[in-house]
């Protein structure tokens, strides 16, 4: 691959990362089409007869909703790749996948909080969409510490996969259960309900999200390689200078 | 109109998170690259 | 390796955990009065009102189930790091279903065990009616511990080898069990109200479908997590 390559040296071995050229203005594109976006949206929707102004919080609650479960779909299939071709390649994608997805998903209860304020009075409703949002955001983040918490490179994409493939599993069986848990009991279902008028604004806002969300995903993955041939060659590197008791001694 | 507060908050709130984000990569990628070169980092 | 051979390792590896388990008595009775101790805290936290605290039963007494019995998955694989014997177990050839069903096995004896002496005093504490619906409620209980310690078994044999096991675990396990406690909890206050609006089925037979989702799900990855 072209562009922007990346020597890793240590101790007269060395290996290249490259990374493509075009992540840098893909990140400016990105941001840039999110502000292109979300002026259209602001300037072409009319105020809606029953949410007011309120609908243009759609436009940024909505895409980033979307793009975080996408971002958890990628954690999903990556994990799965992984296990069946055991390539490093997947574990990484799939975890600069969750990262994002994570910080897509806090962003996303954020704004329904910040949309459900003024619109039904409350802070914070027991409904499906909003509880497996919640649920997800905890799956991720219970990903993401496992993976803080496990130094061998293999152990921890074996088990991230592991435990990606079983929290993504759980998602749609939790949005069911909270939908049963509140059916039976007759409750409110909190309306979501779109007009056309602001179907081109929303898909717009949503190609926008998920462009940035892919330069996201790419950097981090970039990163990530990085990162695992650092680590690669200082364990490398250990491995010459340390004697055997203080190695056994590392290896609790 | 009440309302705008709360817009005014989500819009403030995404870009805020966004931009964040691409920071911490970018702190991340910096670090990695001193660590790839053998320096070490503040 | 027959069906039958791996099956009587299942029974083994379940046996030599219990075993263990009865050696050191302690463990039972910590995990047991921690449950009790939080069915007092809920009480005392919820209010001294009959009427919300039988409302409440169903659900403390499942959260006391849950928080306690998190406590007993980890050690279920702890007998084996200590001592190292657990490489010695992955070499024996074979399956490594026959681990994982064998302590699931041991572990769900141990929190039914729990729950024989902590539903009921949470009957008591709680002015909730039990002897309403027997059999269903004990279906309930059994099902819906069938679903914690699956999830539990498996999610242990992670978090059991990490840095940071207590906190790992929780945080792992309890977003699955999400469904599991939904459902059991409905179905017990339903059940121990009357079951007014004939919910406890759906929710048993839900709490089944669970079960064999989340035991199905758990196996099919339980090499990868214990080998790994």
């Amino acid at each position: 691959m072209k562009g922007d390559v990346m020597e890793v040296k240590l101790e007269g071995e060395s290996r290249a990362i490259a990374r493509p050229r075009w992540l840098m203005p893909l990140g400016l594109i990105a941001f840039g089409a999110l502000a292109s976006a979300q002026t259209f949206g602001f300037i072409m929707s009319p105020p809606d007869r029953d949410m007011g102004n309120l609908e243009k919080i759609m436009y940024v609650h909505v895409p980033a909703a979307w793009t975080a479960f996408v971002c958890f779909f990628v954690v999903f299939v990556e994990s799965v790749r992984y296990l069946w071709t055991s390539q490093e390649r997947h574990d990484l994608i799939a975890a600069a996948a969750a990262e994002t997805g994570a910080a897509l998903t806090a962003l996303t209860l954020m704004l329904g909080s910040i949309w459900g304020r003024p619109t039904w009075g409350v802070w914070w409703t027991w409904d499906a969409r909003l509880t497996s949002t919640a649920v997800l955001l905890v799956v991720f983040v219970g990903y993401l510490v496992l993976r803080a918490f496990t130094d061998d490179p293999v152990r921890r994409a074996k088990w991230s996969a592991a435990i990606g493939i079983l929290g993504a599993l759980n998602v749609p069986i939790v949005y069911m259960s909270v939908q049963w848990w509140r059916t039976l009991h007759q409750l409110q279902s909190s309306p979501h309900t779109l007009l056309p008028a602001y179907a081109m604004s929303l898909r717009l806002n949503g190609i926008a999200a998920l462009l940035l969300a892919f330069y996201f995903i790419t950097t981090r993955y970039h990163v990530a390689r990085l990162e695992r041939a650092n680590e690669e060659l200082a364990d490398a590197d250990a491995l010459v200078v340390t004697d055997v008791e203080t190695l056994e001694a590392s290896y609790v | 109109m009440s309302e705008w507060p709360y817009i005014i908050a989500a819009y403030g709130v995404s870009w805020f998170v966004l931009v964040s984000f691409a920071f911490y990569l970018m702190a991340r990628d910096r670090r990695a690259r001193r660590a790839a070169r053998g320096e070490s980092w503040p | 390796m027959t069906f039958r051979r791996e099956l009587a390792r299942a029974r083994a590896v379940a046996w030599k955990d219990l075993r263990t388990e009865r050696r050191s008595l302690a463990n039972f009775s910590g995990v047991l009065f921690l449950a009790l101790l939080m069915l007092l805290l809920f009480g005392f936290a919820l209010g001294p009102d009959a009427a919300a605290l039988r409302e409440s039963a169903a659900g403390i007494i499942w959260l006391a189930v849950l928080f306690s019995g998190v406590l007993a998955f980890n050690r279920s694989y702890q007998v084996e790091l200590d001592d190292g014997a657990f490489e010695t177990l992955l070499l024996y050839p074979g399956a490594r279903w026959p681990i994982f069903v064998g302590k699931l096995v041991a572990n769900l004896a141990f929190v039914l065990a729990v729950e024989v002496v902590v539903v009921p005093l949470a009957g008591v504490l709680f002015h909730a009616d039990l002897t309403r619906s027997l059999l269903g409620l004990c279906g309930v209980l059994l099902f819906g511990t069938v679903g914690f310690v699956t999830l539990g078994t498996f999610y242990a044999a992670v978090a059991s080898r990490t840095r940071a096991r207590e906190v790992l675990l929780p945080l792992l396990l309890l977003p699955m069990l999400v469904p599991v406690l939904i459902a059991a909890a409905k179905a017990t206050g339903a059940l121990t109200t009357g079951d007014v609006m004939g919910d406890a089925g759906s929710w048993i037979r839900l709490l089944v479908a669970f079960d064999l989702i989340f035991f199905t799900a758990s196996l099919a990855v339980y090499d990868v997590v214990i080998a790994g």
